[in-house]
């Protein structure tokens, strides 16, 4: 038995799926959650399917969201559903009760949850589940989804399935009614596969709207002389024809949904007094931008002691596994790859799981979609609607969901142009770039005291990314997507106290897919890097050989003179052991000791050309040295460009690469990331990573596209290779020509 | 009394929609925003929020403009 949740959007759909299969599917107070159907189980009784729907107005879909809830209910992805749930808020039932008209006339059996009464109750509305029983003709239980209210009659309600309603118990009007047989009769001959439950839909539906209309204009060209031949004769009599359907159904549910609760028009409530100010012209959007400021600055700072603590662990379990393993390459590939590789990402969690928490907040409060109203204006600038900038907001967390809410737009077109433009959205897996750039190059002070200059940089790396992202938009509607600007209409949903449980739930789950991406992905390329990095061996190096050979000379040299200042006497003896008033002997003593310290200090620095020479002539060196002279301009030595390249399979493996080339390249081991970063020099002295070049480095993360996933899923979205395959090219080109322009115009002013 | 555009009404106003045009018109429709439903503008300034019975819905100034309506009687 299959049992399927519809409803209008932000209903509560997708929690009373929660409650009824016990799985965790994703809730949030914004319309456009759900965008793909879900299915599961019903809890203890594993023969009842339950699948939940993305939440749609009416059986008339507009989106691709909406029309995936059509399809299912219809019987056009999957046999009809045995059974429907119509979610409804108790608080808005007349307009809720709408899509319920829709469904009943499917022919469908169906089951009314009457939704948040609990906040119904707080708003002091009374709603009489009975009366709208007896009035619909289908059985009606009031529940709580978010607090497990009346869930149990609800499922013994499935359990018991109703028998299917009587349909079309609202009156069309005469003179649209009148017509209609005729026109269901003409349909059924030339289009007899539409099943007879639909036709009537069909027809009224043809009638109402250009679009499906026109889809029948292949199939049943008669129908649809018809149907045109009828729409000029009402136009010509005055009638109504375009919202008969409309309103014929409100005249049925209005009385309906007046007996059943008492509607309190009371004064501003609390939601419209914080939108006074959220969603005020000049006010709402400074509100934002200082939002989004303490976002990031919170997100930068507040993670600081955690990320100390995991470094500090990092190293001590590296440290303990090279003491307590004999030394060998395996060591090597544990401490210097493994360990060193996945500990350089992990140090990240906490900034994601804060970044998760904030952006957790703002979906469950229901600022979410007063964000999309603010921005309204500016993306009307540049030809979207207000409505994409939920989908390129949730990029900030990921660019795959955030291309995947695109489903919810109205115009196709601009569903294209935001997946186009969502990956230029910072996500969270540049954040480890981002921080581990500037934690090294940016002073730590504060800018009026309050706002660190790092979190601020961080913030700038986010605005570069979305100002991008809105300038790409523009470009992409004047040359490619050509067309009018779309409209905006979007509800706003009331303000709701976030649950905690939910927003903790959901950053345990980000930790699992951080956790099991460090594992797979991470893992898999730290090792393979180590190995990359570590072979081929090159034990010998002429040049470090030459100063060790050059070394033992000297020593020798310098103790050959030593020994001719005090002849026949034993140097090696330690100096407290003899007498201090020979003068000539402590001298030669002291001559001796120094030549040590000479030596032992050639041969460090021996040891140091050998290592990097063996990270130099390794295979990853190589391929950085291929790449070098390309990345030059943009100020990348060869160990960026080796990053560069890894950061394909994941944008974080680069900290990975950095960390592993440095430790491999280290004799010493040990020394955090940043500061190896810092310390490391080209041959000729000069520091490789200077804050221009970081800078530029970071220009290049903020606007390269270096994730498979999202590629696949624009693929999905898509449904063509063609716009992938733009989006990487011209996110590639972007990002190599604004390094260039960071680099090369910071050298000319002086910078270096 | 002649029906005029959302856009014309001040905030808070109870209001009656007479009808509804534009490219929008059937997703209004589908949102409530239909001929005969009642209405209240609670903000009116680049965009409009229109209060529909238990919701609010944001609206850009020129799809509001498309809708008419006329002050409902109480
Ligand atoms: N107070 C209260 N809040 C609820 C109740 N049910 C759901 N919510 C909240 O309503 C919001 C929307 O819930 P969802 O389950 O995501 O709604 P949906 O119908 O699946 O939404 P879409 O997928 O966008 O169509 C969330 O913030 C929930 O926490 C309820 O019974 N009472
Ligand atoms: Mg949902």
């Amino acid at each position: 038995m299959r049992v399927a949740l519809c409803g209008n959007p932000n209903v509560g759909k997708t929690t009373l799926f929660n409650q009824l299969t016990g799985l965790r599917q994703r809730v949030a107070n914004f319309p456009g959650v759900t965008v793909e159907r879900k299915a599961g189980t019903l809890a203890g009784a594993p023969h009842v399917e339950v699948v939940d729907l993305p939440g749609t107005y009416s059986l008339t879909p507009r989106s691709i969201d909406e029309r995936i809830a059509y399809e299912v209910l219809v019987g056009r992805l999957e046999t009809e559903p045995d059974v429907v749930v119509c979610v409804l808020d108790a608080g808005n039932l007349e307009r809720n009760l709408y899509v319920v008209t829709q469904v009943i006339d499917l022919g469908l059996p169906v089951i009314v949850a009457l939704n948040m009464m609990d906040v119904a109750e707080e708003n002091g509305l009374a709603v009489d589940a009975s009366a709208l029983e007896k009035d619909l003709g289908v059985p009606v239980v009031p529940i709580t989804a978010s607090r497990g209210e009346g869930i149990d009659e609800l499922k013994k309600c499935i359990l018991n399935p109703p028998e299917s309603a009587q349909v079309y118990r609202w009156q069309l009007m005469d003179a649209v009614d009148a017509k209609i047989p005729a026109l269901i009769k003409q349909l059924t001959e030339e289009a007899p596969h539409v099943k007879p439950m639909h036709l009537r839909m069909e027809v009224l539906r043809a009638l109402a709207e250009e679009e499906a209309l026109d889809a029948w204009r292949l199939e049943a060209p008669e129908f649809v002389n018809c149907i045109e031949a009828l729409q000029e004769e009402f136009a010509k009599r005055g009638i109504a024809w375009r919202h008969a359907e409309v309103s014929g159904r409100y005249a049925w549910i209005g009385p309906i949904a007046q007996r059943a609760s008492h509607r309190v028009s009371g004064p501003a409530t609390l939601s419209d007094r914080i939108d006074a100010v959220f969603t005020h012209r000049v006010a709402g959007p400074l509100c934002f931008l200082l939002i989004l400021v303490c976002v990031f600055e919170a997100v930068f700072s507040w993670a600081i002691p955690a990320m100390d603590l995991i470094e500090a662990g990092v190293a001590a379990l590296a440290g303990g596994v090279r003491s307590a393993l004999p030394a060998g390459w395996v060591t090597d590939l544990l401490t210097d790859g493994i360990i060193t590789g996945v500990g350089n990402v992990v140090v990240f969690l906490p900034q994601i799981l804060l970044l998760f928490f904030f952006l957790g907040i703002m979906e469950d409060s229901g600022y979410m979609a007063r964000s999309a109203f603010i921005m309204d204006r500016l993306m009307k600038r540049v030809g979207l609607s207000g409505g994409s900038v939920l989908p390129l907001l949730s990029s900030y967390a990921c660019a795959i969901p955030g291309i995947m809410a695109a489903r919810t737009l109205d115009s196709e077109r601009d569903r294209l142009i935001t997946i186009m433009v969502a990956p230029l959205m910072s996500c969270s897996a540049r954040l480890p770039v981002y921080t581990l750039f500037i934690a090294a190059f940016l002073p730590t002070g504060k800018l009026m005291g309050v706002f660190g200059y790092q979190g601020l940089a961080m913030f700038s790396m986010y605005m570069m990314g979305t100002i991008m992202a809105f300038v790409a938009a523009a470009i992409l509607k004047r040359l490619v997507f050509k067309g009018p600007a779309s409209y905006f209409v979007m509800e706003l949903p009331p303000y709701r106290r976030p649950r905690l449980r939910q927003l903790f739930w959901r950053m345990y789950q980000r930790s699992k897919v951080f956790a099991i991406r460090a594992g797979k992905i991470i893992l898999g390329c730290s090792i393979a890097l180590w190995f990359l990095a570590s072979f081929p061996r090159t034990d010998t190096s002429p040049e470090a050989t030459q100063i060790e050979e050059l070394a033992i000379q000297e020593r020798n040299r310098e103790y050959a003179a030593a020994q001719a200042l005090a002849p026949g006497r034993d140097l090696t003896v330690a100096t407290d052991s003899l007498s201090l008033v020979d003068s000539t002997l402590v001298y030669a003593l002291d001559l001796t000791a120094r030549a040590d310290a000479r030596y032992t200090a050639a041969l460090d620095s021996a040891n140091i050309i050998r290592q990097s020479t063996q990270i130099r002539e390794s295979a990853i060196g190589h391929l950085g040295r291929i790449l070098e002279p390309v990345m030059q301009p943009l100020g990348f030595d060869w160990k960026i460009s080796a990053g560069l390249v890894s950061a394909f399979a994941a944008r974080e493996v680069i900290v990975s690469t950095l960390g592993i080339i440095y430790s491999v390249g280290d004799a010493e081991g040990g020394v955090a990331l940043r500061d190896a970063l810092k310390a490391d020099q080209y041959p000729d002295g000069r520091p490789v990573f200077t804050p221009l070049v970081a800078l530029s480095l970071l220009v290049f993360f903020v606007f390269a596209l270096q994730c498979m996933s999202t590629l696949a899923i624009a693929r999905r979205e898509t449904n063509t290779w063609r716009w992938p395959m733009v989006m990487w090219l011209y996110m590639t080109v972007l990002a190599y020509l604004a390094s260039l322009l960071v680099y090369q115009g910071g050298l000319l002013l002086g910078f270096s | 009394m002649v029906p005029a555009p959302l856009t014309a009404f001040c905030d808070g106003c109870p209001l009656k929609i007479c009808s509804v045009h534009g490219c929008a018109e059937e997703r209004l429709r589908d949102m409530g925003l239909r001929e005969g439903a009642q209405v209240e503008v609670i903000q009116n300034s680049d965009k409009l929020i229109v209060r529909l019975a238990g919701c609010r819905i944001g609206l850009r100034r020129d799809v509001a403009a498309d809708i008419f309506a006329t002050p409902a009687e109480l």
